[in-house]
């Protein structure tokens, strides 16, 4: 039996300096700021983020960027990710999993009361899955992070034994991400469809209201008092009285809306005013890698002529990858230099050659892949065929066009042509799960190396029936057999080994391009202090911060 | 007015004609008195549309760049002599897109008032020609359409078809269609009722010849001028989709959509906003003060 | 608009109950266009109802249950009989995205957007009527009005807004640039929409003042020594009042439409919106039942008009009183 490290309460009083120095360390807001200020309660942080609001308030049920930010004041998760990457308990106070990989024991915290009153007991926990894995549920994506479950027994009132259908090993892990946040019992059990317009959970805050299209107000829970001790700075409830959550679509509004203090605090700062903030007297500024898979550009290997690797790789080689993530983000991006993010387990630093930018050795790929003619417009040219790709976009972010008009005009450097076509959401993710593209573009955030499961291995295609998530219709019998053993190994350094060769394949197959890390980006008056960050996600997490007198 | 079940002859005009052809155009008490000439505002609305038509011909002759090269050392540098309006956020020159995105804007203001109109006078001139029963359908369907304000019939009709350029023309283009075949009807029973049908039929002109050689041009005439004020209409139309995220795709430099991405770049770069809002603000106001003056001539010759 | 032709009220109320049947009419054509523009278009509803959050999968039992909920599975007149039917209740179907029923969610934005076009309507209204006043028969001050309204008319609305975001809310502070509480948050984006809506009023109310100026029975009250304000305001103002309610058909659309620019540009919640939004995930039930409120919107205030006309229009008063 491979047990968790138990986070008692033993050493509380230890845990939670070492858990102040720790937070202090690693999400770096300008720290002179708080280095003597007392922290103390009262004050509602009025925060903005982009457009992306969830369509209902049913954490389970979502799966934009933006959620779990939003779900974390209202509900807590079983597990809480420490610094070191490791598994801390919070809900759970543990989980023992037996040798086989395929039952797992959770032990629940005691004491847990939540929003309406409802105590935390294993049936509790048992709902929380069914309710995740009910088809009325819509779980897009934390229906996808249980599918392995099978059923679960109660053991007593705190212990329940989970059965999955195999073995897989990123099952504790994705329990510590927003998505999986813990619904009151007794919701579930007596109305679970109010989920949507009014969540009830067991967190710091608790939902007050929600005015679609503009905002969601909270109340901090008075009687919380299981804080994850590796995060917080301190026990009991919040400092905060309240959070207001604003939707800003508008870039420009949202920055102004912080210089002009109608908000507190701004995620997604736009890159080009990212200097103005650290420029100002009176903001900070703080940027947080998300783990998972970089923001990547989706080369589709069934739709020819990307089936043949030389021209993905010719693609790959001509890109300008560190010029264009700089111009995107005003120089506040990094480039991804390989598939994974380095805050996620399992990270390799990649040090192929072929990652870099030379367009010399990218006509090389095209020319011995057979595109060696030119047409009237300088396009290559093979049986007749013009060398095309076909993009097609959603118009929304800013950010996503213009890396797409300018891998265009690199691309078209080499005679590569790119087609673009914005469409509607459904049409291109219609025409994507299709396989009638050629590119696409996205980013995939979870705190385990089984993002690659997730991106790459064939069974994760589309089909009729199910919506798969490999957008790059990668099916490569060596590169499945490693991730399929990544999954379902849980000795961590035989995992780690298969992860490092995985990602070395993908090298060898090229069958995307990542581009950059996508970093939460977050501004904010100086009044506001204590800012820190849920590991498991990378999103903004309220529990340590306060506002001081001057806010 | 729409939910009229009988409609009045002379027709009112439609909102698309009120809501530029109202407006009074500066140099027009100039040249009220005087037939023969046009205001000095005439003139220069016709040089600006005559380089905007230039530009949408043969872009490279006004271009100083490729509208689609990017340039990663000079991301929104501000105007010099290099770039006279600046560069965008990739580079790209500015007055070389402003001037390759003059087709773009032709196409979309002529493209769809010409589908407006064109249809609309198939529909008004039918409706005004034919028996009760087709009259009563056509024009009961008019009201429904007219029931939706235009930039929501134009969303309909993309959410039903997906953006970009050709749709945005086709959505903008069939939004106007009802106010044109309501004119146009009217129109055409006014000359229908007129003494020289009556008298052309006297002397034993056939239907068709009626119809193509007296009842159209007539009813046509006053719907070309609206229709110059159109192309304004449709050009903010288009501008308004573009903001909305759904206009054409990129990189086609489009006035519309440049202004609309340059919004995130206020802080930055007061040129990227400024130009391209002057272009489309330019070529309505040209359009807007030649179908004015147009009308007004067309008036004075008939009335 | 229409000749008098009755001299009792029957004729009256014989005429508005037409135009009410009309205006039924109308909504029942909106409702069928829309349903067929929507419906009959091809795809997968699977895809719009999983929207576009960044990280999507569905299992195969998932996808069933979709498709089971909103399944196409019968045949389209019976589909459209059924959606008659359910409208006739008063029910506009569940929203793929949201999976609320549609009348719940307009129910909910409805009141931001109400809210924003009164005021709108009322700034229109006013800027219309100051200007005209002011400008009637004034050679200088109808020249500044004639081009100041003209570039108003001629600019983008969404540019408009810009301009006055970042003059009054970023720079000066005078104004919040987000929300929807309070009447501080409404001045800016009913602005927006006022400033282009007006110039076509101004001119018509110009133009119908001019006119009446020049009547007759203006010269005999000026005669009489009463003061221009008092002309102007007490007999001109009421004449040229009439032509403006040919407007209202336009005034409706330009309202609604610059609702949809003036609410996603300074974060209001509301309809247009909700519009946007449901446009680009392909929300056909949501998108239709949108449609389906403006068309009811435009009927509703075109019957008004029906019903107000006679009582302003003095030739049309007899008809009413008699």
């Amino acid at each position: 039996m491979a047990a968790l490290k138990r986070a008692g309460g033993v050493l509380a009083g230890l845990a939670i300096v070492a858990a102040a120095a720790a937070c202090g360390g690693s999400t770096t807001p300008a720290s002179e700021q708080s280095a003597d200020a007392q922290p103390v309660s009262g004050g509602v942080l009025k925060v903005a983020l982009n457009a992306w609001e969830p369509t209902k308030l049913d954490p389970q049920s979502q799966g934009n960027s933006n959620d779990p930010l939003i779900f974390r004041p209202i509900f807590d998760t079983l597990f809480w990710q420490t610094e070191d990457g490791e598994l801390e308990g919070l809900l759970a106070e543990s989980a023992d999993i037996s040798d086989d990989g395929l039952t797992y024991t959770f032990h629940l915290r005691d004491g847990v009361t939540f929003h309406d009153g409802a105590e935390w007991t294993a049936e509790g926990l048992k709902l929380n899955f069914e309710h995740a894995l009910d088809p009325a549920t819509q779980a897009v994506l934390a229906g996808s992070y249980l599918a392995p479950y099978q059923s679960s027994e109660v053991i007593d009132d705190l212990t329940l034994e989970v059965t999955l259908s195999e073995p897989y090993s990123a099952f504790l892990s994705v329990l510590a991400q927003g998505y999986l946040g813990i619904i009151s019992p007794q919701q579930l059990a007596e109305a679970p469809e109010t989920v949507a317009e009014n969540p009830i959970g067991s967190g710091p805050f608790r939902f007050v209201s929600w005015t679609k299209g503009e905002k969601i107000v909270y109340e901090r829970y008075d009687d919380y008092d299981w804080a994850p001790e590796s995060g917080a700075t301190h026990t009991g409830p919040a400092y905060l009285d309240g959070l207001e959550i604003n939707f800003i679509a508008e870039d420009s509004v949202r920055y102004n809306a912080l210089v002009a203090g109608d908000v507190d605090l701004i995620d997604w700062t736009p890159p080009q005013n990212a200097q103005s903030v650290r420029d100002s007297e009176n903001l900070e500024f703080v940027k947080f890698d998300r783990p998972g898979h970089p923001y990547a550009l989706w080369l589709n290997e069934s739709n020819p002529p990307l089936d043949d690797v030389l021209v993905r790789k010719g693609v790959f080689a001509a890109l300008d990858r560190e010029a264009i993530v700089e111009t995107v983000s005003f120089g506040e991006w990094e480039v991804a230099d390989g598939f994974l993010v380095p805050s996620t387990p399992a990270y390799v630093e990649n040090t192929n050659a072929e990652f870099a930018y030379d367009v010399d050795q990218a006509n090389e790929f095209l020319d011995e892949a057979g595109w060696t003619e030119r047409d009237a417009e300088g396009y290559r040219v093979r049986d007749g065929r013009r060398l095309s790709l076909y993009f097609p976009t959603l118009g929304d972010v800013t950010q996503a066009n213009q890396i797409v008009e300018l891998a265009q005009s690199q691309l078209k450097a080499v005679g590569v042509e790119v087609v673009i076509e914005v469409l509607s959401d459904d049409q291109q993710q219609q025409i994507v799960a299709d396989g009638g593209h050629h590119l696409s573009a996205g980013i995939w955030t979870t705190n385990t190396a089984d993002v690659l499961f997730i991106k790459y291995h064939s069974s994760e295609i589309t089909t009729p029936e199910r919506r798969g998530t490999n957008q790059t219709f990668t099916a490569d019998a060596e590169l499945d057999q490693l991730i399929s053993q990544g999954r379902s190994t849980t000795d961590t350094e035989e995992r780690a080994g298969l992860y490092a060769q995985a990602q070395e394949r993908l090298t060898e197959i090229v069958p995307s391009i990542p581009l950059y890390y996508r970093p939460s980006l977050v501004s904010y008056h100086d009044y506001v202090h204590d800012i820190a960050f849920d590991r498991a996600y990378g999103n903004l997490w309220f529990y340590n911060t306060w506002k001081d007198a001057t806010g | 007015m729409s939910a009229t079940p009988e409609v009045t002859e002379a027709a009112e005009p439609p909102p698309a004609a009120v809501l530029a052809g109202t407006v009074a155009v500066p140099g027009r008490r100039w040249t009220a008195g005087s037939r023969r000439g046009f205001g000095w505002a005439f003139w220069v609305s016709a040089a600006v549309l005559g380089l905007i038509a230039l530009a949408a011909v043969a872009p490279s002759l006004l271009a100083p760049h490729d509208p689609l090269a990017t340039d990663l050392a000079a991301v929104l540098a501000p105007p010099s002599a290099e770039h006279v309006f600046g560069t965008d956020e990739s580079g790209r020159d500015i007055a070389s897109r402003l001037v390759h995105g003059a087709r773009n804007a032709v196409l979309l203001g002529v493209g769809a008032t010409a589908i407006a109109v064109g249809v609309g006078s198939v529909v008004g001139v039918i409706a005004g020609l034919g028996n009760r029963l087709l009259d009563g359908l056509l024009m009961r369907l008019t009201d429904v359409s007219l029931a939706f304000p235009e930039l929501l019939l134009a969303l309909l009709i993309i959410a039903v078809f997906g953006g970009g350029t050709l749709n945005v023309v086709l959505a903008i283009g069939i939004a106007g269609i009802p106010n044109y075949a309501r004119l146009i009807r009217g129109q055409t029973l006014a000359v229908r009722r007129s003494g020289y049908v009556e008298a052309a039929r006297g002397i034993g002109l056939n239907r068709r010849r009626i119809v193509t050689g007296h009842v159209l041009p007539n009813a046509i005439r006053p719907v070309i001028v609206l229709a110059t004020i159109g192309i304004g209409t449709a050009t903010l139309a288009g501008a308004g989709l573009s903001f909305l995220g759904l206009g054409v795709s990129p990189p086609t430099p489009e006035w519309g959509s440049m202004l609309s991405v340059s919004r995130n770049y206020l802080e930055l770069a007061w040129w990227y906003g400024a130009f391209p809002g002057l272009a489309i603000t330019a070529l309505v106001i040209s359009t807007t003060t030649m179908g004015r003056q147009l009308q007004a001539r067309v008036e004075g010759r008939t009335g | 608009m229409t000749q008098a032709r009755g001299r009792t009220v029957r004729p009256y109320l014989r005429r508005i109950g037409a135009r009410a049947l009309a205006g039924v009419g109308v909504l029942f054509g909106a409702a069928t266009l829309g349903f067929l523009a929507l419906y009959v278009l091809p795809g997968d509803p699977v895809y719009a109802i999983a929207g576009n959050p960044d990280q999507v999968s569905l299992s195969a039992e998932q996808v069933a249950a979709i498709r089971e909920t909103y399944g196409f599975d019968q045949p389209l007149y019976q589909q459209y009989l059924e959606y008659l039917g359910q409208l006739v209740r008063g029910d506009l179907g569940t929203s793929y995205q949201r999976q609320q029923p549609v009348t719940t969610l307009i129910a909910d934005q409805l009141g931001p957007t109400v809210q924003l076009a009164a005021a709108a309507f009322a700034t229109t209204l006013v800027l219309a009527f100051a200007v005209s006043l002011l400008t009637a028969k004034r050679r200088f001050g109808r020249g500044v009005s004639s081009v100041v309204e003209l570039f108003f008319i001629s600019a983008p609305g969404f540019w408009v807004g810009i301009v006055l975001l970042t003059v009054f809310s970023f720079r000066l502070g005078w104004l919040p640039a987000i929300g929807s509480g309070g009447w501080q948050t409404l001045v800016l984006p009913a602005l927006t929409i006022a400033v282009g809506a007006a110039p076509p009023l101004i001119q018509v109310l110009r133009n119908g003042l001019e006119d009446t100026l020049d009547e007759p029975f203006v010269l005999t009250a000026r005669t009489r020594g009463l003061s221009e304000a008092a002309v102007r305001l007490r007999h001109a103002l009421r004449h040229a009042l009439i032509p403006l309610t040919t407007l209202t058909g336009f005034l409706v659309g330009g309202l609604l439409g610059g609702a949809v620019i003036a609410e996603t540009l300074f974060s209001r919640q509301g309809v247009g919106r909700v519009l946007v939004t449901a446009v680009t995930a392909n929300d056909v039930p949501l998108v239709l039942g949108l449609v389906l409120l403006a068309a009811l919107a435009y009927v509703v205030v075109n019957f008004l008009v029906d019903v107000v006309y006679p009582l302003i229009d003095p030739r049309l008063r007899s008809e009413v009183t008699a």
